[in-house]
Formats: structure tokens, C-alpha cells, sequence
């Protein structure tokens, strides 16, 4: 399984990739920015990715539609990852076209099983 | 013709006879001089010319300077100067004057009627002598050629001059007696014309017993009866009232020691010889009683003896009801002047008080003596006195009613301030001849209304500089007033408001600004809320509004505090999205921390050293404090400003339980709390994330203020339309005053617990708002040193049968 990472920050991204990949057993690739999502979905095809909510320039509600708007992006499952969700959030977002939230901080040693429930797999 | 004997010689005028004046005036008193001729007199001097042989005879009368002929023959002019004439000596003597030659006599030779004109020569005159004895003329005879008389010329002479002194003394008493008869006739014209003129006046003749002898028009008119009905018929006593007689009788009885009976006692003092004066009530034939002044005087024949009475009787029912209208008037004008409650003065033209009432010194401090003649200037405050001076002078040339307000300084040291108003009093001729007033004093009245002033000042004082906007509206939710601040907030003029409706405020966008008003009144009144309104540039902003109402002269008005929140909101705004943004940014390196310590911990990365390890432990539990305390933070934020929304649902009863004992089961098995929960299958209505958060509180409460090995125990049960779970543990229990504190923020039993036990003490007001989001209510019941019961309620879905 294929994921790609989108989060602003350096850390994140690191701890993210250990747990996904070392834990999790995935293939991970990640982007610093919702700007180079599109490009990096098209030229990876992932199978889901992990789109952090709150990023300078390009939020992850912006980088949704904008994957949403490329067709061949457009039917890849996104998660959120965001550090404010509230349960009432939830239902807003899923009707962004994501098929689920992960609230910060997460626990790395669980994040890729919280995924996989999310995706069905 | 005026001729003196120095210029004529031989000729000396006769002097005048001792008796002259007496003689003068019994002459006058023949009322002869100048009456026409008579035959009586005329036959006499024929008589004496016809026996002497003379062409001139006369009978003159020598009046005080001339001789005036009564009869003449041979004469032409009526008289002739008394100097001129012969009978100056005539009368001197008691005898017969006899000039036989007037040229040979030295007295006469240059007398012009000698010398001229009728040419006498010889003269004889006799005295004519009344019977009082004063010659008062002659009888006398002339002739131009000397001679003398023979003694039977002589003897006739003499007897011609007795019967024509005889003649001039019948001609007195003719003339005496026919003056009488002239006066009497007179007096009785007079006095019959008096009596029957008196028809407003009674006149009453009686007879000494008051039998009435006559009767006039007047006492006809006055009393209704008529004189022949009344006169040699009846007494006086007729008109008199019994009583008022006894009275009367009673009064003499007392000055005279006797008594009196029926008339007595009106003509006592006419029969002493002066005269009764008295008011008496007559009664009228009709039997209407009126008012007579009555004056009675006694008749006396020539003896002195009293031959009746007369009564005059005037009606003064008139002037008594006159003087009894002026005395009641009179009695009204005190009776009023005394209960006044504004003083009255009158002063003459020159104003020196006459009158002041008893309010008028009240308010002036002045007794009556001090207030009269200039007193009440002395009194007037003398800052004041020289304008209350020209006032007057300004205003007495108009002749109107003038108005003032001066002070008095009153003897006690106090001042009053009057308002006086006065009026001159204008004769008949236009001239003011005096002055009226009235004086009120307003020295209450007016530190009343500079109270008034003063309290209206501070009231506009507060009202303009408060900060808070105040707008008042009437019943119609007309507005009545804006203050300053208002105005600023709305952005209108107080003018352009005040007399619009209220709904000129209210956006644009409510539909129903009648509705909107309704409800804000309703809401607002005595409550703070929050509004929107509409500025005079259309911009909508909140604020909040707190009405109150108030009774005024018009009904009552609504007030409303209004206060401009927007900037406030702005602020909250502000803060929400700094916590936000605090929060976001706390988490996103916490998230790094803790990741990296999971990992760490978890040996993915490789084995640890047990040392390392335990300070990973460390590190790990003091991250998960830290992500607490930020949730809390967060949580509390939502709740302050509304936006923690919950979702209810149904929810199942065991499975919060058993999510939230897992959730505390790791710091339970560390502090070696069981925790024990009993099956439950009720169900409620309730956010299951939130109830589960309320929960995993409580038992983490209950865990960390739990000794080791005692459980703590969960359970529910139905109570009315909720459920109750209850947490109990058997620690150290809570102290009664804490109960309800350690619901607010930040507060915890003991302040040291929030390091020994952690938590920012922020669980249990959280805790709180959620339970009360949902409608139940939360509580503890605890025994100290036996344990705490934490329970809330939420309300119980019905199991469906």
C-alpha cells in the first residue's frame, strides 16, 4: 500500500513516515506542500493520502479541491490530519470528499491501522 | 352841586342836628323817599300856599344830603342840596324858622337860590317831628319879595305841620304793619310748601298724650296710612315696636330714676326742652318693618306751656342696609385678609403703608406698627432697595399693574425672597391717589425649583458624559430622548431621533421591526440581551441592551441602556482564533514529541536501555499533561464562546462505561485502583464523545484521590426522566464548603493538589458545562475521610417495548 504525505512541517512528515512505513509496512512519499500535491499524486499514485489540514499558502480543504478538480487525482482517498478537529468537524469535512479525520497529536505506533480501518482494508 | 361857604360869602350852610343818625334812620324807616305823590300831602301845602299868599310851599324831607319834596308848588326839580336848603335850620329848632329877607340875612344872602333861581327873599319853615321826637322834614313857605307873617298865617302854619307829622307817623305804622303782614305770609308760604314738599320726610304733629293731630304727605307715603284715618284717631304708639319701646324705657329709667309708659320714653327730652334723636323699626300699614331716624321736638304756646309734639321721621332703611352691606363686606375683607395665604398692603401714592395683613408681617417679619408708613423699606434687603425704588418710579406713570421679586431681611437674620404684584388705585379724576399688593413669599419655592435645576443638571450631567448610550422611548416607541453616547453609537443626531419611531434603529434586514420590538421590550426589561442595530450608515452592529421603566407625566417610558459590543465581539473573535491558533501551534510540536517518544518507547527503533527507557516514561507522561492541559484549555474556550457544539444521540450507557474505564485503565492498574463497573442497560440521549470525556474525568478524579487497593465504582440507574451515574470512591472525601467550588475553574480542593495530583483543575467545570449542555445537572455527595460520590443526570431514552 501506497501513501503519500502532505504536512508542512519536517518533523511530522518524519514521524509519520516511521510510523506508516516501519510500523505500518507502507510505502511512503510525502510533499511539504499542498502546492506540489497535485504533481506528486499524478506522478505516484498513491493509494490514499494523508493531507494535513492547516498549511501557509495552501490549506488542506484547498489542496482537496484542488485533487478533486484533476481527474487523475480526483478519485485517490484523502485523510485528514489536523491538530484542531472537533467531532462536529468531522461531518464537514467528509463532505469535502475526505473519507476520514486523524486528530494530532496521533500515536505512531497506531496511525497505520487508524488508516487502513478508515480505508476498509 | 357842591358849594363851600368859604367861596360864598354871606352865605352858611345849616349844621348838621345832634340826633342826626337817629333822626337818619327813623326817616328811613317812613319808607318814604322817592314814593310817588300823594293827595293828602298835596292838600296840605295847597292849604298853606292858598292861606299864606305864597307861589311856593312844600313838605321836604331832609334825607343825608339832600332835601327830597314829598309835595311842592312852585318848585320844578324834585329836591334840592341839603347845604342849599333853609331847612338845615328848620330842623335844628322845635319852633317856626322864619327868614323875612334873605338878602339882609348874612346866612343866606349868597345862597344861590337867593342869588339865583327861585329868587327867594322870604322863607317860613316848621320842624315836621314824629312821635319818637326827631324832625326828620319841613312844611315850609316861600316868596320872592320880603314879608313877614301875621299870626293867623302863623297859627295855620302850625297846624298844617301837625297834620302832615301826623300823616308821616301813620305812613310808619302802615308801613311797620304791612312789613309784618309781608313776613308772616312769607313764613307760612314757606313753611306750608316745606311740609307738604317733605314727601321722603314724615312730619307728625301730636297731641301731648301723642294723639296724631296731623299727618303730612311724606308720613303718608313712608307709613301707608292716610292722614284722615289716622289724625284725632289714633297715638303715635301705632308705628313703634313694643319691644324696642320697652328697650328705650328701660334706658331713661336708668339716666332719670323713674319709669316710663308708651310715648314717654320718645318725648322726655323734647318736654326737657331739647329734643329726642333716635333710630327706631318703624312698621308699615302692610306690616313690613323699616328703619326711621326720628326727631321729636315739643310745640309751646306764648305762655311756654307744651301744646304738642312734632315728630320727623326719615326712612334710613337705605343707609342701614348700605352700612350693612359696607360692615359685612368690611367683616369679609378680614375675614379674608386674616386667612390669606399671600400678604396684603395698601399704601397712599407716596407708598407709606397703610395696611398690611397678618401674612404680610408673617412673611416680612415685621410687626404691624413697623410695617406701616416707610417701615417696610427699611426692611426690604439693601442690595434690593434702589431697584425696588425704580420699579415704581418706572412703572406708577403707566398706571398699570406692575410685578417684582425682592428680598426682605427679616429681623431673625433670615432672608425671604418675595413675588409682589401691585396695583394703583385710580380716582375718578385718573389720578392714583394709592396703591394695593399682594406680597407671596416664594422662598421655598424656588430653592425648590434650584433644587429641581440643580438635580436635573446632574442628572443631564451623568446622562451626557456616561459611557454607556441611553435612549428613552415613550409608550408608542417614539423616541423621547438620545443621550451623547447614543448618538455616537447610532451615528444620528439627538434632533434627528427624538420624535421618530424606535424602529428607525433596527436593520434594514429584519422583516418585522414591530415584532423586533416587541420582543426586545419584552426580553430586555430588566435583563441584559444582545441586539443588532443599524447605524446611520447602515453598518449593523451588536450591542447589548438592558431596558427599565419609568413613570413620567406623560405614561410611562422605556428606558434602554445600550451598549456597542462590536468591539468587544471583535476582541473575543480575536482571542478565540489567537487560542486557536496557540493550540494548533502547541499541538503541531507535540505531536513530534510525542510521536518520537512512542516510537521510542515502543522499540521499533531498537532496544533501550532500561535507564533510557524510564526517562522516556518520563517524558511521555508529562506530554500527555501537557496535551490535557491544551485540550482543557481548548474545551473551555468553546464553551465561553458557544461553539462547543454537542450531537445528540442515542447512546449506549456501557459502552461510555467501558470506553472511559479503558481509557483511565493504565493510570488505575499504576495507582492499583480497581475500577469497578456495574452492567447497565440504559440507554440516553447525549453526545457519547462528550459524556465519555465527562466520565473518563470523574474516574480520574476518583482514581488520583484514591488510596491504593480501594476501588472505585461505577454505576446507573433510572430516575424520573433521566438517568444517574454515579462515581464513587473511598478517598479522603470533600470538604462541605468546597462542594459547589470545586465545580469552578481552576479550583481544586487543595491548592497544592494541582501539583502533587496535576490537573489545572479545569475537569470539573468542563465537566459541568457539558452535563448542563444537555439539559441535567451534576453534583457530589461526600463524607470526609469516607469517600466522594460524584453523580450527574442526563436525560434516559424510554426503552421501546
Amino acid at each position: 500500500m501506497k501513501v503519500l504525505l502532505i504536512d508542512d512541517e519536517e518533523d511530522v512528515r518524519e514521524i509519520a513516515r516511521l510510523s506508516l512505513g516501519l510500523v505500518g509496512g507502507m510505502e511512503v512519499c510525502d510533499a511539504s506542500s499542498g502546492r506540489e500535491a497535485v504533481a506528486h499524486a499524478i506522478r505516484e499514485r498513491p493509494d490514499f493520502i494523508l493531507l494535513d489540514m492547516m498549511m501557509p499558502e495552501m490549506d488542506g480543504p484547498t489542496t482537496l479541491a484542488a485533487l478533486r478538480a484533476n481527474s487523475e487525482t480526483a478519485s485517490i482517498p484523502v485523510v485528514f490530519l489536523t491538530a484542531k478537529a472537533m467531532p462536529s468537524e468531522v461531518e464537514r469535512l467528509r463532505q469535502l470528499g475526505a473519507i476520514g479525520i486523524i486528530t494530532k497529536p496521533f500515536d505512531p505506533m497506531t496511525l497505520a491501522g487508524e488508516v487502513r480501518s478508515l480505508l476498509g482494508r | 352841586m357842591t358849594i363851600s361857604s368859604e367861596a360864598r360869602p354871606g352865605f352858611t350852610p345849616a349844621p348838621r342836628p345832634p340826633d342826626e343818625a337817629a333822626r337818619l334812620k327813623a326817616l328811613h324807616s317812613l319808607s318814604i323817599l322817592d314814593t310817588p305823590a300823594e293827595p293828602s300831602y298835596d292838600d296840605l301845602i295847597a292849604l298853606a300856599s292858598f292861606i299864606c299868599g305864597v307861589p311856593i310851599s312844600f313838605i321836604g324831607l331832609m334825607d343825608h344830603d339832600r332835601l327830597w319834596f314829598k309835595a311842592r308848588r312852585g318848585l320844578a326839580e324834585p329836591e334840592a342840596p341839603r347845604d342849599l336848603a333853609f331847612c338845615g335850620y328848620t330842623i335844628l329848632q322845635n319852633d317856626i324858622f322864619i327868614v323875612p329877607d334873605a338878602e339882609s340875612d348874612p346866612r343866606f344872602a349868597g345862597n344861590p337860590l337867593v342869588t339865583g333861581a327861585p329868587h327867594i327873599r322870604f322863607y317860613a319853615g316848621v320842624p315836621l317831628r314824629t312821635a319818637a321826637g326827631h324832625n326828620v322834614g319841613t312844611l315850609c313857605v316861600v316868596d320872592t319879595k320880603p314879608r313877614q307873617l301875621t299870626p293867623q298865617e302863623h297859627d295855620a302854619l302850625m297846624m298844617l305841620a301837625r297834620q302832615a307829622a301826623v300823616l308821616l307817623d301813620m305812613q310808619r305804622i302802615l308801613s311797620e304793619l304791612g312789613q309784618i303782614a309781608t313776613a308772616e305770609r312769607q313764613t307760612a308760604t314757606r313753611l306750608e310748601a316745606i311740609y307738604n314738599a317733605a314727601t321722603e320726610v314724615a312730619i307728625i304733629a301730636l297731641a301731648p298724650d301723642g294723639l296724631i293731630t296731623s299727618f303730612n304727605s311724606g308720613a303718608e307715603r313712608m307709613l301707608g296710612y292716610s292722614a284722615p284715618s289716622l289724625i284725632d284717631r289714633e297715638s303715635m304708639l301705632l308705628f313703634f315696636d313694643p319691644g324696642e319701646l320697652h328697650v328705650r324705657s328701660s334706658a331713661l329709667e336708668r339716666v332719670f330714676g323713674r319709669s316710663f309708659h308708651g310715648l314717654e320714653a320718645i318725648v322726655e327730652y323734647a318736654r326737657q326742652g331739647s329734643y329726642d334723636h333716635h333710630e327706631w323699626t318703624f312698621r308699615h300699614r302692610d306690616g313690613h318693618a323699616f328703619f326711621v331716624d326720628l326727631v321729636v321736638t315739643a310745640m309751646r304756646d306764648g305762655l311756654g306751656a307744651i301744646s304738642g309734639f312734632v315728630a320727623v321721621a326719615k326712612d334710613i332703611t337705605d343707609r342701614k342696609r348700605v352700612e350693612e352691606a359696607r360692615r359685612e363686606s368690611e367683616e369679609w375683607f378680614a375675614m379674608l385678609s386674616d386667612a390669606s395665604p399671600v400678604g396684603i398692603f395698601r399704601s397712599d401714592e407716596q407708598g407709606h403703608c397703610q395696611y398690611t395683613n397678618a401674612r404680610y408681617q408673617e412673611i416680612t417679619g415685621l410687626t404691624l406698627e413697623q410695617s406701616l408708613g416707610l417701615g417696610w423699606l427699611e426692611a426690604v434687603h439693601p442690595d434690593d432697595r434702589e431697584f425696588v425704588l425704580a420699579t415704581r418710579e418706572r412703572s406708577i406713570p403707566r398706571g398699570e399693574d406692575y410685578e417684582m421679586e425682592l428680598r426682605f431681611r427679616r429681623p431673625d437674620g433670615a432672608t425671604a425672597l418675595v413675588r409682589s404684584r401691585i396695583r394703583p388705585i385710580v380716582d375718578a379724576r385718573d389720578q392714583i391717589n394709592g396703591f394695593v399688593g399682594v406680597v407671596e413669599d416664594i422662598t421655598l419655592a424656588r430653592q425648590a425649583e434650584e433644587t429641581v435645576r440643580a438635580s436635573e443638571q446632574r442628572v443631564r450631567a451623568i446622562l451626557e458624559n456616561m459611557l454607556g448610550g441611553l435612549i428613552t422611548i415613550d409608550p408608542h416607541s417614539i423616541i423621547t430622548s438620545v443621550n451623547p453616547a447614543a448618538e455616537r453609537m447610532f451615528g444620528y443626531t439627538a434632533e434627528e431621533l427624538v420624535g421618530r419611531s424606535l424602529a428607525t434603529l433596527v436593520p434594514d434586514s429584519v422583516g418585522d421591526k414591530k415584532a423586533y420590538l416587541r420582543a426586545g421590550r419584552a426580553r430586555s426589561l430588566g435583563r441584559v440581551t444582545e441586539w443588532e442595530g443599524q447605524r446611520k450608515n447602515g453598518e449593523i452592529f451588536p450591542f447589548e441592551l438592558s431596558m427599565f421603566a419609568f413613570p413620567t407625566p406623560r405614561g410611562v417610558e422605556l428606558a434602554g441602556n445600550v451598549r456597542d459590543i462590536s468591539e468587544t465581539r471583535a476582541a473575543e473573535q480575536a482571542k478565540k482564533e489567537f487560542i486557536a491558533t496557540v493550540s494548533h501551534e502547541l499541538r503541531t510540536p507535540l505531536t513530534s514529541i510525542r510521536g518520537s517518544l512512542r516510537l521510542l518507547s515502543s522499540g521499533v527503533l531498537g532496544p533501550l536501555d532500561p535507564e533510557v527507557g524510564r526517562m522516556i516514561d518520563i517524558a511521555e507522561r508529562n506530554s500527555s499533561r501537557l496535551l490535557a492541559l491544551i485540550n482543557d484549555l481548548l474545551d473551555l474556550e468553546r464553551l465561553d464562546s458557544g461553539r462547543m457544539t454537542i450531537q445528540i444521540g442515542d447512546a449506549s450507557l456501557d459502552s461510555i462505561f467501558r470506553r472511559s474505564a479503558e481509557s483511565v485503565a493504565a493510570f488505575a492498574e499504576q495507582e492499583n485502583v480497581p475500577i469497578r463497573i456495574a452492567s447497565t442497560t440504559e440507554h440516553v440521549r447525549a453526545d457519547e464523545y462528550r459524556l465519555t470525556q465527562v466520565l473518563v474525568n470523574l474516574l480520574s478524579n476518583a482514581v488520583k484521590f484514591s488510596p491504593p487497593g480501594a476501588a472505585v465504582d461505577v454505576e446507573a440507574r433510572p430516575k424520573g426522566g433521566f438517568v444517574e451515574v454515579r462515581v464513587t470512591d473511598r478517598g479522603r472525601g470533600i470538604p462541605p464548603d468546597s462542594r459547589n467550588a470545586i465545580f469552578e475553574r481552576f479550583l481544586q480542593v487543595d491548592a497544592s493538589d494541582s501539583k502533587t495530583r496535576g490537573g489545572a483543575g479545569l475537569g470539573l467545570a468542563i465537566s459541568k458545562a457539558i452535563i448542563e449542555q444537555h439539559g441535567g445537572s451534576i453534583g457530589v455527595d461526600s463524607e470526609e475521610g469516607r469517600g466522594s460520590s460524584f453523580w450527574f443526570l442526563v436525560p434516559r431514552v424510554m426503552k421501546q417495548p
